[in-house]
């Protein structure tokens, strides 16, 4: 169904990840034979920023069970790596590949926080270890009205969140992104947004099944442009909810502040739910441009999700609650 | 005068060679998205050098320099006219590409968008007001309407304002590259308040 070979190259091996080149060439190759994106593989050298994978992630990655599929064609690695929004890295679509060798992603640690049992600073290594990784196709809707079909690899965030026991007072879950005041990203120099980025969600929506923390795209290591080493992954909302490089997970009783809503709450609320029937207040929702379409598709309600989550916002104002 | 028209031709042209090399080397993940930033981003870029060529010739020329006075530079005002009519045709295929990829030629999306985005009214009022200005950019239409004429294409200022606004409205958080367009229209109207400012002042 695929039509990546992930069965050849599924696994990250020291070798492999070394030969990563060979690997591209076979995807632009493949690409090229189906018509999508030929021009855009002449023009960028194809290579991937990337940690190196652990030999606990190799394991993982090759017991990996695909437990979600979908039915839309896969977007190929280039435009998953080369098309994205991550401020930090710059505001341009081509900068997060640019610059992603200015995030450093190892040693890497995760400082859990609030009304929770078990708080702590957990180094990666520590905070991966309890967890199987299983592989999910996704849809990413994007604010900005374009759309790909991603497969990640990850385990759920409620598997996380449990093992710190957060208390009943604990109503909604607060991220951060990394933000070294001494050593901005090239896209923290500039004052687009206050750093660091901010993301959250109700407790309820954090513990949903279909809510994932991906480590791994196409059954490797998350490339640091896609927010590597670990990313929120939340598919029925806007992709900006879906934070990249988490250093900060906290439990809190109030809903937390989040950085688009900040910038300007009038056109991104706290929600953030995909919905076609709510617009931007300056562009519509309605549509969606899949990328490697060529004309608009109707976007869906919940991003396609409808039947797992609509039950989250039951008697919900959602033209309010947007 | 002819290596100005040459050289005002091959200007005007550039930004379409730019885009054909970029549809070789590769328009990325969203060539569509990018084909459409391009051309209004052109569009955009020389209807702000149309409007820099008066003080760009008028500021030497004012001064008493031998040298400069040589070089003719007023020749190059008929490059107001080129980039006007190469920035008009690239905002033409802005507008198509947008009309034909984005809403598949569905005019009701047009009428919708029209009516409900503001960044969208705006641009296409830019448009439809450059085309009067398109239609009658031939010298000999110039000369038998005179001062209509230049009231007419006065239009440019404003429209100008128009795709500034259709470009604000569009941006998200990043306003760095918006700011160089805006401080290079408000030096261009700056040049000419001060110049009217003068002339009334000489009254």
């Amino acid at each position: 169904m695929s039509r990546f070979c992930l069965k050849e190259s599924f696994v990250t091996s020291e070798t492999d990840y070394y030969r990563r080149r060979d690997f591209m060439r076979l995807g632009a190759v493949n690409a090229l034979a189906l018509g999508a994106a030929s021009a855009g593989m002449l023009g960028l050298s194809s290579s991937v920023t990337a940690s190196p994978a652990s030999p606990d992630f190799i394991r993982k990655a090759k017991a990996a069970k695909k437990t979600i599929v979908a039915d839309d064609k896969l977007n190929d690695f280039d435009d998953i790596t080369q098309y994205n929004n991550f401020y930090e890295l710059g505001t341009s679509k081509t900068d997060p590949y640019k610059n992603a060798s200015a995030l450093i992603t190892d040693p890497w640690s995760v400082s859990v926080e609030g009304l929770c049992a078990k708080p702590g600073k957990l180094t990666l290594e520590d905070l991966l270890k309890p967890h199987d990784f299983e592989e999910r196709i996704y849809r990413l809707r994007c604010v900005e009205a374009w759309s790909m079909v991603i497969p990640w690899m990850g385990f759920p965030l409620a598997d996380l969140l449990k093992r710190f026991e957060p208390s009943t007072d604990a109503k909604y879950v607060a991220f951060e992104t990394l933000y070294d005041k001494g050593r901005p990203l090239p896209g923290q120099r500039g004052r687009s947004i206050r750093w660091p980025y901010r993301e959250g969600l109700r407790m309820d929506e954090a513990m949903n099944p279909l809510t994932f923390m991906a480590v791994g795209l196409y059954g490797k290591v998350l490339p640091n442009q896609n927010g590597a080493p670990l990313r929120l992954v939340v598919p029925w909302k806007y992709g900006f909810k879906s934070i990249k490089s988490i250093v900060k997970i906290k439990f809190v009783s109030e809903q937390p502040e989040t950085s688009w809503n900040q910038l300007q709450s009038r056109e991104y609320g706290f929600y953030s739910n995909v919905n076609p029937a709510v617009n931007h207040p300056r562009w519509s929702q309605a549509r969606e441009r899949r990328i490697g379409e060529l004309r608009k598709r109707r976007t869906l309600m919940f991003n396609g999700y409808e039947k797992e989550v609509a039950g989250l916002y039951k008697g919900m104002d959602l033209q309010r609650y947007f | 005068m002819k290596n100005v028209k040459l050289i005002g031709h091959a200007l005007g042209l550039l930004p379409l060679l730019y885009m054909l090399f970029l549809g070789v080397t590769g328009l990325g993940a969203n060539p569509i998205e990018r084909l459409t930033h391009e051309t209004g981003q052109w569009g955009l870029i020389l209807l702000l050098a149309s409007l820099a060529i008066t003080p760009l010739v008028k500021l030497p020329t004012s001064v008493n320099f031998k040298p400069i006075k040589q070089l003719k530079l007023k020749k190059v005002m008929l490059w107001r006219k080129y980039f006007g009519l190469y920035a008009f045709c690239y905002i033409v295929m802005h507008f198509l590409i947008y009309l034909t990829l984005d809403l598949s030629l569905d005019f009701e999306f047009l009428i919708d968008d029209i009516k409900d985005r503001p960044y969208i009214t705006v641009g296409f009022l830019a448009l439809l007001l450059l085309v009067p200005l398109a239609v009658t950019s031939a010298q000999t239409l110039r000369r038998k309407m005179g001062r209509h004429w230049i009231r007419l294409h006065k239009l440019v200022y404003f429209i100008n304002a128009l795709a500034l606004l259709h470009f604000f409205w569009l941006i998200r958080a990043d306003y760095s590259e918006f700011w160089w367009y805006l401080i290079a229209f408000s030096l261009f109207m700056l040049f000419r308040f001060v110049e009217k400012a003068r002339r009334l002042v000489r009254v």
